[in-house]
């Protein structure tokens, strides 16, 4: 009889410590944030020596310090660290979103079992932080309030770009009633003061919701081209442009090409240029350039040959060089073709 | 003497198993009453009696909170186990007394089996859907 109560209070004791000391084993995880072990900080900051041969010397000592050190933060220090942080865990669990208004017996049936389970919620929450490395609830706190912010600063955004892009469709509408009625002047001041007004970070907002870059874009070379001011065309709407908007700028640029005007037919070959380089298609136009009557342009040409590069360049292009530096009327064409066939040999 | 005391412990352990199975029942299917719908006389109670002050709420939780207690329990372990027995028959029929396509003989073969087999399914879904919140 007396040996079975002591094999009972042996296993009591046993628990007893197996519990106690399962925060030091399986505080691993917790002890592994330095944050956690205030003791074993101060060990490293004040015993631990910078150099290799006075740790070997100094560590029959600071071993079994360190060892104390861990044992006190994985048992005492940080356990306590957490009561707050556990308590306030039970309170979100157990504590919080109270109805009494709508729900007066169901709340005051619950108190009851709300009691019942505080400690061992607490219990829970307390052994899972002590045990494992969980963010402190101020940082949790801060955290969630961080998300909830951006989350509100991003459905203001959204909201925004909505309520802009019903009116930028609507402004674009107009402008392209004003081209079709022949008012080309007036639609571009029109477009580029829609395009104007609104800033770089929300045009790449608006490019999320559809085509109304590309679209302000276009109107404003169409109406450019229209009106003949060319000066306002900018050969960066060019990237912008997609693949509807492309097709309907190729059209134009190809009649600008039959034009009598060197500007116009160098505009048309720039604009295109671009256009062909967004595409990844080379000196398709340089081609038709280099044949072009204006010296200008021819120039213009060639640097755009030189400019996109002359690795896999056609024969075409090669016997247009060819042709520019043996018959072109302007020196500069002519020494500038002999520059470029030079490095077409050279590669 | 000797078989009186062996029938009082007997008596003892058996009240204590049922305490227990009671006990764990109560609390297994706090899972089911955790859902609002699963708390049919605890919402009856909840529109019967909203005190608006709240020196009346205080007033009335002494009466309340075993009230409340009690109708609680009462949805866990009377009411709502009551309410799944329809639902946990629909399963039985679903899952084996449905009108099939399927031969004579096939069905003849089957019939004895889902006979057998029926009461076991039904009891255990209905401790399923007595237990737990199952739509």
């Amino acid at each position: 009889m007396q040996i079975r109560t002591e094999c009972r209070h042996f296993s009591l004791a046993a628990i007893l410590v197996a519990v106690l000391l399962a925060p030091a084993v399986f505080g691993g995880c917790a002890i592994m944030n330095r944050d956690n072990t205030p003791l074993l900080n101060l060990v490293e900051d004040n015993l631990w020596p910078e150099s290799t041969g006075m740790r070997i010397v100094t560590f029959p000592v600071v071993f079994p310090a360190g060892a104390v050190a861990v044992l006190l933060d994985a048992v005492i220090v940080h356990p306590t660290m957490i009561v707050d942080d556990s308590l306030g865990d039970t309170k979100d669990v157990l504590w919080d979103n109270w109805e009494w208004d709508e729900k007066y017996v169901t709340e005051c049936a619950c108190l009851p079992w709300r009691t019942l389970f505080t400690p061992l919620i607490f219990t829970g929450c307390f052994l899972g932080r002590a045990l494992f490395d969980f963010p402190e609830r101020a940082d949790a706190e801060s955290r969630a309030a961080e998300d909830a912010a951006r989350q509100e600063a991003d459905e203001r955004l959204r909201a925004r770009v909505k309520s802009l892009k019903k009116t930028l469709v609507s402004d674009l509408d107009r402008v392209e009633e004003l081209i079709d009625a022949g008012r080309c002047s007036e639609a571009l001041d029109e477009v580029t003061g829609v395009v104007g007004a609104v800033d770089l970070n929300m045009w790449l907002q608006l490019e999320k919701e559809g085509d109304l870059l590309a679209r302000s874009h276009f109107l404003s070379f169409a109406a450019a081209v229209g009106c003949g001011r060319l000066e306002a065309i900018s050969t960066a709407w060019a990237v912008t442009l997609r693949d509807a908007y492309t097709r309907k700028t190729r059209s134009i640029l190809s009649g600008m090409r039959e034009s009598d005007d060197p500007l116009v037919r160098w505009t048309a070959f720039t604009f295109g240029m671009e256009l062909a380089r967004k595409k990844h298609e080379k000196h398709d136009l340089a081609h038709v350039a280099l044949r072009d009557r204006d010296a200008a342009v021819r120039r213009s040409a060639l640097w755009w040959v030189k400019h996109c590069g002359l690795d896999g360049i056609s024969d075409r292009l090669v016997a247009d060089l060819k042709r520019i530096a043996e018959e072109d009327d302007d020196p500069i064409n002519r020494t500038f073709a002999v520059d470029l066939l030079r490095w077409v040999i050279e590669d | 003497m000797g078989s009186t005391t062996r029938q009082e412990s007997n008596s003892i352990r058996t009240r204590s198993v049922s305490a227990c199975a009671l006990l764990v029942w109560i609390l297994l299917s706090g899972c089911a009453v955790i859902d609002e719908d699963n708390r049919r006389f605890l919402n009856v109670m909840d529109d019967a009696v909203q005190p608006e002050s709240t020196g009346l709420r205080i007033a009335l939780a002494p009466a309340m909170i075993p009230a409340g207690t009690v109708a609680l329990v009462t949805d866990m372990v009377i009411v709502h186990p009551i309410c799944v027995i329809p639902d946990a028959a629909d399963d039985v029929y679903e899952l084996y007394w449905k009108p099939r396509d399927i031969d004579w003989l096939r069905k003849t073969l089957l019939f004895p089996i889902i006979v057998v087999a029926t009461p076991p399914t039904f009891l255990f879904d209905w401790l399923g859907r007595s237990i737990f919140a199952i739509e």
